[in-house]
């Protein structure tokens, strides 16, 4: 056995039996009391029964998950007072019971696939119990919730984030992208839409061009500058090369 | 942003506030990567309880009671659990009683107040009943069967607890009867029930004014349950030694451990009972404080008395004589089962098992004195086959570790030849040598490599554990409170060694101390550690040093620990180290002698270097007072305690709950924090600064009190009170902050507060400190919030170097871990955000704090029972792993600042290879294009 690495003699402290595929039938064959469902007899609760501490108050409640069967989601849900100072389970069909003693308690639902609102109970000294909502930050405000207590689930609780998947839109529509893209667009396909041909256009895009055209009244900077440092024949020049190229 | 702030850790100032103003303050998890890098083991505890199930015609599962208050059921072919229910703790021994008929489970535990009976198909509650005795013993119970159409069925369970018998209807758990054992300020103990063949019920309890009270309980039907008490002097009797059973024939059999002797009685009309000493049958030998008695099984006339750990005897019992049926030396455990035609007797004994009828089939579970639980099943002839184990004593971890994984070959042989300054010089023609050796064989390494990549090696050799290159592969060395040694590999949780200790136990806290001496940095020496633990018979100290990447003893002629002449108060891993690279471990034992392990003269000559440097402090819970001493080296090379300070805390009604240190050789990257106009708040660095908290009432008012008090001088740096207000309290202690968490009485809700410390204003020597020379007390800044939870641990993640920004990991109520980015808990987070603040990236306030189930590094998993949370450094700047220990195990990694030093793993490679090679293609298109237009228009 692998366990025997230490060397040291193990004491086995529990052994169980299991017989395959034998019932085990207590063999007490003369069992002489009659049957019927034992009635609680009222006198012995007054001469001995001390029962529960009489400290101790029965808080009740229900938890439902819409469109869910109970048994489908209380497996692993549980019901927590004060987190964790007491504990209650859940029975066959979603119900519960919790023993606690007079004070104010937070009762939750603790599912790990679903989200419950928690509750605070208070219990006064006579039993008396109420539901509110929990308020942490006024801890006196009174939002009443109806007793017996009833959870009714949010919905699935989300533990994960959503993985960024590359959709082509995402890209298209980023900024830098738009940004890139769009006077792309406008230089090579914009010239394109516009006939060339048609000598209305033609004439409108003459006059547009003069317009975004710098003055001609106005020195022209560069203009300025040959002026002052070359000759007065290279304006000319430069002048017609330039209106023959517009045509 | 900061702008050309003056800190020196300006990179990543800026990189936080990018972080901060950005990103939003979730780490969350993707679907996708579920069980990528954590791992979850569910446990149960210690069994004590257990029965096969018998509700099925097939049976296929065992129900188990824990002494961790678990009840569970097991798949009996696989080892796997069912279902499992963490019922409230409480008791030291967990369940006390499972009781399973047919289709009835029912379940006792706390003393016998809470019976709750479930389904046994799916584990749903069907009934429960709930009592306050807070009884401190286990109770006893039964079920009580009556009879309907010829056939029996559980009619009540009776419930015997050390005051009160009750008997609850099996429907619907109603209380039919409650009835107080003992009537007028009686005491006693050892109880016994039985339910006689006539359906009559009876509890024998034995007084500890020496009788023995028997008392019936018939039920008359439409009445309820009638009661005849009877009580049988026996001046023998005592509660404490006495042990009875009741056999088939309605005999009860009482052995007395004082006067070593068995008596017999009738238990339906017997009037005294009849003694039998051990003498007189025959045995000679055995241990009194193991005695013990038991039935056979329900029905069957014989007993067995346990003389001692090793030794029964079967006996036969009547109304005034006992008989030796049969002596069974050397059998540890017994149990029987029923066959269809006669009762089987099965012996466990340490090495093989005995049997009379070699043609049925059985299942034995066993659990072992380490926790194991085995499933054996027989298989032909005589030999039987371990099923499944579960290695249930990582229930109950005291102590963990996680270490690092020894180097690969290669990269050790690089070690042997740079890592360690070697003894003899060498002259360059032979370190030359070496170097091409050395290479020649990384070489042929890598060749091995491919030849392994190209046709994967059919025999799977398991390979010793390596490390990886970033450090994410750790052993966890795990020590359990049963003595059982664990080294789990980390990638999966995997056993890779285990070693039992069966003399040892924790000290009284719950604790062992374990030590890492020696890490795997230093190649050629192995790994050392140490596990300081008490010896379970003396009492005194035991000490036990092992490797901790292997599990096997450094000392091999003291396979089970070396057992030490005293007791030991504390133990401490010295922060210095020796020649070969090891930590001393000091002991200090309770009349505050000083023992190193090793003693060896190298040790001995540190210490001399180091004196009068070394500080510790010890605090004593009770009187709340702490006191410091400085180790010492007398001239006589005797190590010893001089006392430097002591400190009685102002009030004395207060009991000191926590002292919590910083964690020793803690990385703080950044000195401080650059504020909006680019001034800079020194942090207050101490790294001498304990967080005592303490706990008390005061003129009935709850207290909490933080003190700060600086462990070389005594000094107290600071000291806050809250009042009512009550622990537990969990308190955290890292860089210049403390975060502890409590219970607020007067708005009935948990807290959570923050307190920094900065240096006040002035200069300061920022590459040393010294508590001795600081006198100028810190600025402290401290702020609460709301949590909306308890916890049952809170840690704090540790990164290799302290850049990484700090989270801390909270382990909440329901079973969830749950991270939270120091950053949120900042003191200095203001009410009337400015635009500074904005700039700082500090968030305004907002009183409560939020779980957001994002942040839960378990998921939908439940992690119960969470006890405490063990943190490592990876390799990796960015990773931290992560350990909770408790009833379960769950490793994962965190990475609090996100992955900034390696590509995410959703990183899009093609993506990004696509786009660059469409870039290059573009570009050479582009480039043919223009030259084609260059040259057509040179030729228009």
């Amino acid at each position: 056995m692998e366990i025997a690495k230490g060397g040291q003699s193990y004491l086995i402290l529990l052994v169980l039996m299991n017989l395959a595929a034998v019932g085990r039938v207590l063999s007490q064959e003369d069992v002489s009391v009659g049957g019927g469902a034992v009635s609680s007899s009222a006198g012995w609760e007054e001469e001995n029964g001390t029962g529960a501490a009489p400290t101790t108050f029965k808080v009740e409640g229900k938890a439902m998950v819409p469109g869910l069967k109970t048994l489908e989601w209380i497996g692993d849900a549980k019901i927590i007072v004060d987190h964790g100072a007491y504990l209650g389970f859940f029975r066959m069909d979603g119900s519960f019971s919790l023993y606690v003693p007079s004070g104010s308690f937070v009762v939750e639902v603790v599912s790990p696939t679903w989200a419950f609102e928690p509750a605070r109970v208070d219990v006064t000294a006579k039993g008396k119990i109420r539901a509110r909502k929990v308020n942490l930050l006024q801890i006196q405000k009174n939002d009443p919730l109806p007793y017996p207590l009833r959870f009714k689930s949010k919905g699935r609780i989300n533990y994960f984030e959503r993985r960024e998947q590359w959709r082509i839109t995402d890209f298209l529509f980023n900024h830098m992208v738009i940004m890139m893209v769009l006077p792309l667009v406008l230089l090579l396909i914009l010239p394109k839409m516009i006939n060339t041909n048609d000598p209305e256009m033609q004439r409108e895009m003459q006059q547009s061009m003069n317009m975004l055209s710098p003055n001609k009244d106005l020195p022209d900077m560069s203009e300025f500058f040959t002026k002052m440092f070359g000759g007065g024949e290279t304006k000319k020049t430069t002048t017609s090369r330039k209106v023959k190229r517009r045509q | 942003m900061t702008g050309q702030g003056q800190g020196f850790s300006l990179p990543w100032i800026l990189l936080a506030a990018a972080l901060v103003l950005h990103v939003p303050p979730t780490s969350g998890m993707y679907e996708d990567q579920i069980g990528k890098f954590d791992w979850h083991q569910q446990y149960i505890g210690a069994v004590r309880q257990a029965a096969f199930d018998q509700s099925a015609p097939v049976s296929k599962r065992i129900f188990v009671g824990t002494e961790s208050n678990v009840v569970a059921a097991i798949n009996s072919r696989t080892g796997q659990l069912a279902w499992r229910h963490v019922q409230e703790r409480g008791d030291p021994w967990g369940v006390d009683v499972v009781l399973h008929k047919g289709n009835v489970l029912v379940t006792v535990c706390s003393g016998g107040d809470a019976v709750r009976a479930w389904d046994p198909a799916s584990g749903t509650l069907l009934w429960e009943f709930l009592a306050k005795e807070k009884n401190d013993s286990p109770a006893k119970a039964l079920l009580v069967e009556g009879k309907q159409d010829e056939r029996s069925h559980v009619e009540s369970v009776a419930v015997l607890t050390k005051k009160t018998l009750r008997i609850l209807s099996a429907v619907d758990g109603h209380e039919m009867v409650s009835t107080e054992v003992w009537s007028g300020g009686e005491t006693g103990g050892t109880s016994v029930l039985h339910q006689a063949s006539n359906g009559q019920l009876y509890s024998v309890s034995i007084s500890s004014q020496a009788a023995v009270q028997i008392v019936s309980y018939t039920h008359v039907p439409g009445k309820g349950y009638e009661a005849v008490k009877r009580v049988i002097p026996a001046g023998w009797a005592s509660p404490q030694s006495t042990q009875c059973v009741v056999t088939g024939d309605n005999v009860l059999v009482c052995s007395e451990a004082s006067t070593n002797s068995l008596h017999t009685m009738s238990l339906v009309d017997g009037s005294g009972f009849s003694a039998v000493t051990l003498l007189s049958l025959g045995f000679n030998s055995w241990q009194p404080d193991s005695l013990a008695i038991s039935a056979v099984q329900v029905g069957r006339k014989e007993v067995l008395l346990r003389l001692a750990q090793d030794h029964y005897v079967l006996l036969q019992a009547t109304a005034d004589t006992i008989t030796v049926l049969k002596d069974l030396p050397n059998v540890y455990a017994t149990t029987t089962a029923r066959s269809q035609d006669r009762d089987i007797m099965f012996l466990v004994t340490v090495y093989t098992f005995l049997k009379r009828d070699g043609s049925t089939g059985y299942r034995a579970l066993l659990q072992m004195e380490d926790q194991t639980l085995l499933m054996l099943q027989q298989l032909q002839g005589n030999q039987g086959h371990v099923m499944w184990q579960r290695n249930e004593a990582l229930a109950s971890i005291s102590a963990v570790d996680q270490v690092d994984l020894p180097v690969s070959e290669t990269e050790s042989k690089f070690e042997e030849e740079f890592g360690e300054e070697s003894e003899e010089d060498l002259s360059i023609w032979q370190m030359f040598t070496r170097r091409i050796t050395t290479q020649l064989e990384q070489l042929k390494d890598l060749a091995d490599k491919f030849e392994e990549y190209r046709k994967p090696r059919a025999k799977q050799v398991e390979k010793q554990l390596e490390r990886d290159p970033f450090n994410l592969r750790k052993m966890i060395v795990a020590v359990t409170s049963a003595g059982k040694l664990y080294g789990l590999d980390s990638a999966n949780g995997d056993i890779v060694w285990q070693y039992f200790l069966p003399n040892i136990r924790c000290f009284g806290q719950g604790e062992m101390y374990l030590f890492v001496q020696r890490t795997t940095a230093h190649f050629p020496h192995p790994p050392q550690a140490m596990l300081v633990a008490q010896d379970k018979a003396t009492g005194n100290g035991l000490v036990f040093t092992f490797n901790p990447t292997t599990g096997q003893p450094v000392n091999t002629t003291a396979t089970s620990g070396i057992l030490q002449p005293f007791k030991v108060l504390q133990a401490i891993l010295l922060p210095v180290m020796n020649n070969h690279h090891l930590h001393p471990v000091m002991i200090v034992d309770s009349d505050h002698g000083v023992h190193i392990f090793p003693p060896s003269s190298s040790v001995l000559s540190v210490l001399k270097k180091n004196n009068g440097k070394i500080f510790l402090h010890a605090a004593d819970l009770e009187k709340s007072t702490l006191t410091g001493f400085s180790l010492t080296t007398l001239k006589d090379g005797k190590v010893e305690l001089a006392q430097a300070w002591h400190l009685s805390l102002p009030i004395p009604s207060q009991k000191i709950v926590s002292v919590v240190p910083r964690r020793a050789n803690e990385h703080v990257h950044s000195q401080g924090r650059v504020l909006s106009d680019r001034s800079v708040m020194y942090k207050y660095l101490n790294p001498n600064l304990l967080a005592v908290m303490t706990e008390g009432i005061e003129r009935d008012i709850p207290l909490l009190t933080l003190y700060l008090v600086d462990a070389v001088t005594g000094q107290v740096v600071y000291s806050m009170q809250h009042k009512r207000a009550s622990g537990p309290v969990h308190l955290v202690h890292s860089e210049n902050w403390v975060v502890y968490h409590y219970w607020n009485g007067k708005f009935r809700r948990h807290e959570v507060t923050v307190l920094e410390l900065f240096e006040s204003q002035g200069d300061r020597n920022s590459t040393t400190f010294s508590s001795l020379s600081t006198q100028s007390l810190p600025l402290v800044l401290q702020q609460a919030y709301i949590f909306p939870m308890g916890l049952s641990a809170m840690a704090v993640s540790n990164t290799e170097r302290g850049i990484t920004a700090r989270s801390l990991l909270l382990a909440l109520p329901n079973g969830g871990l749950m991270t939270l980015p120091k950053n949120i808990l900042d003191p200095r987070r203001p009410i009337i955000p400015t635009k500074q603040h904005q700039e700082e990236g500090v968030y305004p306030y907002i009183p409560e704090l939020h779980v957001n189930p994002m942040t839960l590094l378990t998921y939908n998993q439940s992690i119960e029972g969470i006890r405490g949370i063990h943190i490592g450094a990876a390799g990796l700047e960015s990773t931290s792993v992560v350990l909770a220990y408790g009833l379960d195990l769950f490793y994962t990694r965190i990475m609090p600042s996100q992955m900034f030093d390696v590509l995410k793993e959703d990183f899009d490679y093609f993506f990004i290879s696509s786009i660059l090679l469409g870039l290059v293609l573009a570009t050479l298109i582009t480039h043919r294009l223009a030259a084609m237009k260059t040259l057509n228009r040179s030729w228009r």
